[in-house]
């Protein structure tokens, strides 16, 4: 979770909705954006709470080309989640991948 | 040969990522994300017929944080196209995650099929608007 340097009634917690409304964005979209790390979210019961602080930095994950530069941002497809896993580029040799099974002898690859 | 129709699939998925990897914001995004839906198909075809010959996946840990390009990342603005569309393609790209860290071949050409029909809706859509906006 990154960190949240401002008072905590400063930087309340928002539901989905209230993300959606802000964003304008479907809440389909800030689920994705949590499910995929982009947005940072912490579970209360069944729904999830997001910092609005964590909004902005999302937010402001996808800012302009001229931003991006003068913050000279790290490459995109090496980029962390918010939630710390790391986000990967996707497998492209999926034939390294397949299992072959010899007849009474387990498996090799 | 099984093996030798997944590499020929992985040719075409590999370069239609590589392709759409670091792409500008233009009009070669409708060929890209076509080429992509191919692509998919082409996968979905060999990993099918791969599974029927009783052969199994070794999984990729991870893979449900994939993204497949930074154009085609959730939320990017080189997105074009209906909300709800791109919001069900960046499920089917979870969905083809999930499904690459299990052993079943069958479930990973049904999420390649899922992603190549979305991405092929998209390509279709975006194909037409930009006939619209040439037109006038």
């Amino acid at each position: 979770m990154p960190e949240h340097p401002t008072a905590p009634e400063d930087d309340p917690w928002l539901t989905v909705p209230q993300v959606s409304e802000e964003l304008k964005l479907h809440p389909a979209t800030v689920r994705v954006w949590i499910n995929t790390g982009r947005l940072a979210a912490v579970r209360a019961g069944r729904t999830w709470r997001v910092r609005r602080s964590e909004v902005d930095r999302a937010l402001l994950s996808d800012a302009s080309p001229a931003y991006v530069q003068q913050e000279s941002a790290p490459s995109p497809t090496a980029a962390e989640a918010p939630n710390g896993s790391a986000r990967r580029d996707a497998p492209r040799k999926l034939a390294d991948h397949i299992l072959t099974f010899e007849p009474g002898s387990g498996e090799s690859s | 040969m099984a093996l030798e129709q997944v590499q020929i699939a992985d040719e075409r998925w590999g370069e239609a990522l590589e392709a759409s990897a670091e792409a500008p914001p233009d009009e070669g995004f409708a060929r890209r994300i076509r080429a992509i839906a191919n692509a998919a198909e082409q996968e979905a075809a060999a990993l099918r017929h791969a599974d029927q010959l009783g052969l199994a996946h070794r999984p990729h840990p991870g893979a449900r944080n994939m993204q497949l390009s930074h154009e085609l990342r959730p939320g990017a603005r080189s997105r074009r196209g209906p909300a709800e569309l791109w919001d069900r393609f960046d499920v089917a790209v979870i969905d083809l995650g999930e499904a690459l860290e299990g052993v079943a071949l069958s479930a990973i050409a049904r999420a390649f099929d899922v992603a190549r029909e979305l991405a092929g809706e998209i390509e279709r859509l975006d194909a037409r608007a930009g006939a619209r906006r040439r037109a006038g």
